[in-house]
Formats: structure tokens, C-alpha cells, sequence
């Protein structure tokens, strides 16, 4: 069963509850966002009510009728999630939703332009009675426009797929250097892929790895890449996460958080898939600590 | 590899707590994110249509929400239910999709960040959703209805105080008066629940 919430017997002072619940609804105003941060301070225990408060707030939605999404979105979800997916996570294959949303975007628009040529027409076919000649022009204008238009709206879908496969690839970057601490080191290709260049991003203490990559060496099926860890110049590289994409930005969970932590150099292999995590293939990319 | 077709679920991952599944979807479990899509994608869709109102905008978001608890990994156990981390992120990617709908340029506010929040002795996770759902509804119902509304606006339009007074016509001071009120008295109601 659930535990208890914050003892009820400990009565916190009214005003102290107003404050709690202002607090948590994010409504405080400067003074009483500093009487309640000195609360806290003077009664730690303080932060279990707040929790509370906000916990309350996030049961709203299970109060609401429920609607059912309709079947077919758990397939969609499943194979999306499974497209291509490699023991790690690649950041990139999020961006499939987001063509999702451009698809639908883009037959919004098609509709839109649809609609806009229905109406051209329908005017078009009321100026028929006093000048066919007119009409004709019209009609040639409008097909000429519907050209023009479906050319501007595939470049433009072209270019939406774009960004948003590109933003949800800076979210993550830009999310790692954030970070205080930040880690960066520059991947230079080895002469084995003199083409191949990238960038790796960690936080000590922190699993995740981002691996910015390009032109790698293609892989065959039974091959993958592999990110290994050498914490000073004399020790064995750790293995750090494994992925297939070519290009673009891939999220790496490392096995051992060793690897985030200042690593001397950080070397990524071509491996056979049913290696052991030893070292054996060859090495493509590596960095060093600035 | 991977069986699409397969609808039905392994008996044996059906009663797998949460936290299991979350692990097991970190191994790439294919099967744990169905189950735990089972469990949750109603809860998320209800939440984003309510917000939404649009079917075709509620689905991106259910859909962008369990594609980050599968490709992303940041929830966190230790920082409290899965089900409320899945409700804080639905919320706020509603509220900003709604918020770029209305060409609001403001960032909205932010009640609580999750992460900064510890609820691993989670007061209210009750063992049933629908148990949860009926003990909720009568919480709310014990609110004035324009407390509630106060309290509605503010959570499912991600409305600052100055703009729900703008929105009522009525002073920022009532606002806040009412919406602390509403959730004190509601905290207050769920309590007696557990």
C-alpha cells in the first residue's frame, strides 16, 4: 500500500499553507517566494508538504473522461519505435513523428491549395457568361499558379523534414553543453577512414554520450560501430555504447559512467556485432582530451 | 525480429511494475513499451485532447511522448512515478503546442520542474487507475465551481494568474486566493483518500 502522505497531525501554520500551495502553483510573489525559501531553510521537512501540493496537481488529468486513442496509433508506435533501432538509442529516429507531422502538414496545405483553386474556378465559371476568352486566361493563370504552388510546397516540405530532424538533434546537443561541466572532444578519421569526422559530448556523471558523426566507413550487416574509453594513456579502453548511423547525431546509455569521466582519449572501432565488447575491429575515429 | 502483427501481450509482462518495464525497455524490450503503452496511452491521450482539443494533435503527442520514454531514457525512478512523469511531459508539450497556436511568444510558466522534484514516497499512488479517477473526480467535486475553474484553466491552459484575471474579468488578488484555495482544499480532500 501507498505510504502516508506528510504526517497530517503536523499542522504547518495556515499562512505556511498558503504559501505552499502559491508556491506550487508557481503564483508567489518576490517577498513570499523569499519567506517560503527561508522556510524551507529553517524546516527542511517543508519539501515533503510542497511535494505533495504538487503531486495533487498532476492527478487533475485522471479526473477527465476517458478518450481512447484510436488502435491503430500503438502500431504506428511500435514500428516507429523499431525502425531501424539499434541496441542504442539514435536520436535521429525520433525525427520519424516529426515527418509524421510534416505529412500531415503538408495535406493540410494541399487541402488548403485545393480549396483556394476551388474557389478560383468557381468564380472563374461565373465570369463564363460575358467572356470565355477571360475564362480561359483564368484558367491558365490558375493551372500555372497550382504549378508553381505544388513546387513551392514540396521544397517546402523538403526543407521542414529538414529542420525538424535537425532540431530535435540540436535539442540534444544543445542540451548536453548546457551542461556546466561539459566534455568535447574533436574526432579526427584515422587513416583507415581519412573522410570521416566527429564530435562527442558527455557530462562526468552522467551515462549519456553523444557521438556527432560523419562520413563513416558503411558497414556491412554483421558489423557496428563501437565508442571505447581510455581514462589515462596506459589504461585498457572501455567499452562505451554501440550504434549503426552514418551520419548525424547518436545517443550512447555507456555501460560504465568511467566513460564520461574525463576520458584521455575516446576511440570509436568498426566491430563485428558478435564480438565480445574487446577491441578487436578497426579503429575509424578517435579524439583526445583537450 | 520484432512481431508487428502480434496484438496480444505475453501474459507474463502484463503485471511487471513499472519500473521493471522501464528497465527491461531499456534493454530494448519491445514488448515492455507496449505494455507500458497499454497502461498509460489513454491517461496521455485523454490529457492532450483535453488540452488540444484536436484528435490529430492529441495522437502526435501521445505518440512523441512514449517515442521519448523509448528513445531518450530520462525518466528517473528515483524521482518519482512513471505516470506522473508522463503526465508532467505530456502537459507541457500540450501547453507549448497550444501556446504556439496562439502565437503566445511567452515561454509558459512552469509550475514544478519535475526534475527537482522528489516523490519517491508518493502520497497518492493508489494501486488502480480507476480508483485513482473516482477518488480525483470527488476531490474536485467538494471544490466551489469557481475554484475549480480557476484551478482548471491554470493546469489545462497553462494560463499565468494576470492572464486568468484578464480572462474572468476579476482581480489577480481573487485569482489567487481562489486557486490556492482550490488546490489546498483538494490536497486537503486527497489526503483523507489514502
Amino acid at each position: 500500500m501507498t505510504p502516508p502522505l506528510t504526517n497530517p497531525s503536523q499542522n504547518w501554520p495556515e499562512q505556511w499553507q498558503d504559501l505552499i500551495a502559491g508556491y506550487a502553483l508557481g503564483d508567489l510573489t518576490s517577498e513570499e517566494a523569499e519567506v517560503v525559501t527561508r522556510l524551507l531553510a529553517e524546516h527542511p521537512e517543508l519539501q515533503s508538504e510542497i511535494n505533495a501540493y504538487q503531486e495533487v496537481l498532476d492527478l487533475m488529468p485522471y479526473a477527465l473522461a476517458p478518450e481512447a486513442p484510436p488502435a491503430i496509433l500503438e502500431t504506428q508506435l511500435i514500428q516507429t519505435a523499431t525502425a531501424g533501432v539499434p541496441p542504442s538509442r539514435q536520436v535521429g529516429q525520433a525525427q520519424h513523428s516529426s515527418q509524421r507531422l510534416s505529412q500531415r502538414l503538408s495535406r493540410r496545405q494541399w487541402g488548403l491549395a485545393w480549396g483556394a483553386s476551388v474557389a478560383l474556378a468557381a468564380s472563374a465559371l461565373l465570369a463564363f457568361g460575358f467572356d470565355n476568352y477571360r475564362l480561359r486566361q483564368q484558367v491558365g493563370q490558375l493551372q500555372a499558379n497550382n504549378t508553381q504552388l505544388e513546387q513551392q510546397l514540396q521544397s517546402a516540405q523538403t526543407v521542414i523534414n529538414r529542420l525538424q530532424q535537425k532540431d530535435i538533434q540540436d535539442e540534444a546537443v544543445l542540451a548536453k553543453l548546457s551542461q556546466p561541466n561539459s566534455l568535447m572532444y574533436t574526432l579526427a578519421g584515422t587513416p583507415e577512414a581519412t573522410q570521416a569526422t566527429g564530435s562527442l559530448l558527455a557530462t562526468p556523471g552522467d551515462a549519456t554520450i553523444l557521438v556527432i558523426a560523419n562520413n563513416l566507413p558503411t558497414l556491412s550487416n554483421e558489423q557496428i560501430y563501437r565508442l571505447w574509453a581510455v581514462a589515462t594513456p596506459t589504461s585498457a579502453p572501455t567499452f562505451c555504447g554501440e550504434f549503426s548511423q552514418v551520419d548525424g547525431v547518436v545517443s550512447l546509455d555507456a555501460p560504465q559512467l568511467s566513460c564520461a569521466q574525463i576520458p584521455n582519449q575516446v576511440i570509436i572501432t568498426v566491430e563485428r556485432k558478435s564480438d565480445p565488447p574487446i577491441p578487436k575491429g578497426t579503429a575509424i575515429l578517435q579524439g583526445k582530451q583537450a | 525480429m520484432f512481431n508487428f502483427s502480434a496484438s496480444e501481450i505475453n501474459p507474463a509482462w502484463v503485471g511487471r511494475s513499472d519500473e521493471d518495464l522501464v528497465n527491461a525497455m531499456r534493454d530494448g524490450q519491445l514488448e515492455a513499451l507496449r505494455v507500458l503503452y497499454r497502461r498509460y496511452s489513454r491517461l496521455i491521450y485523454t490529457l492532450a485532447y483535453r488540452i488540444l482539443q484536436n484528435p490529430e494533435e492529441a495522437e502526435e503527442i501521445t505518440q512523441d511522448v512514449f517515442l521519448t520514454l523509448w528513445h531518450r531514457d530520462t525518466y528517473r525512478p528515483e524521482r518519482g512515478s512513471l505516470s506522473r512523469f508522463l503526465v508532467v511531459m505530456t502537459r507541457s508539450r500540450s501547453i507549448d503546442r497550444l501556446r504556439s497556436h496562439q502565437t503566445h511568444h511567452q515561454r509558459i510558466q512552469k509550475w514544478q520542474a519535475f526534475a527537482t522534484t522528489d516523490t519517491t514516497n508518493s502520497p497518492l499512488d493508489f494501486a488502480h487507475h480507476n480508483e485513482r479517477a473516482d477518488s480525483i473526480r470527488q476531490a474536485l467535486d467538494t471544490l466551489n465551481p469557481t475554484e475549480r475553474e480557476v484551478l482548471e484553466i491554470a493546469y489545462y491552459e497553462g494560463l499565468s494568474q494576470s492572464e486568468i484575471a484578464q480572462r474572468l474579468d476579476i482581480p489577480l488578488g481573487t485569482v489567487k486566493t481562489r486557486s490556492r484555495q482550490a488546490l489546498r482544499k483538494l490536497r486537503q480532500t486527497l489526503e483523507n483518500h489514502v
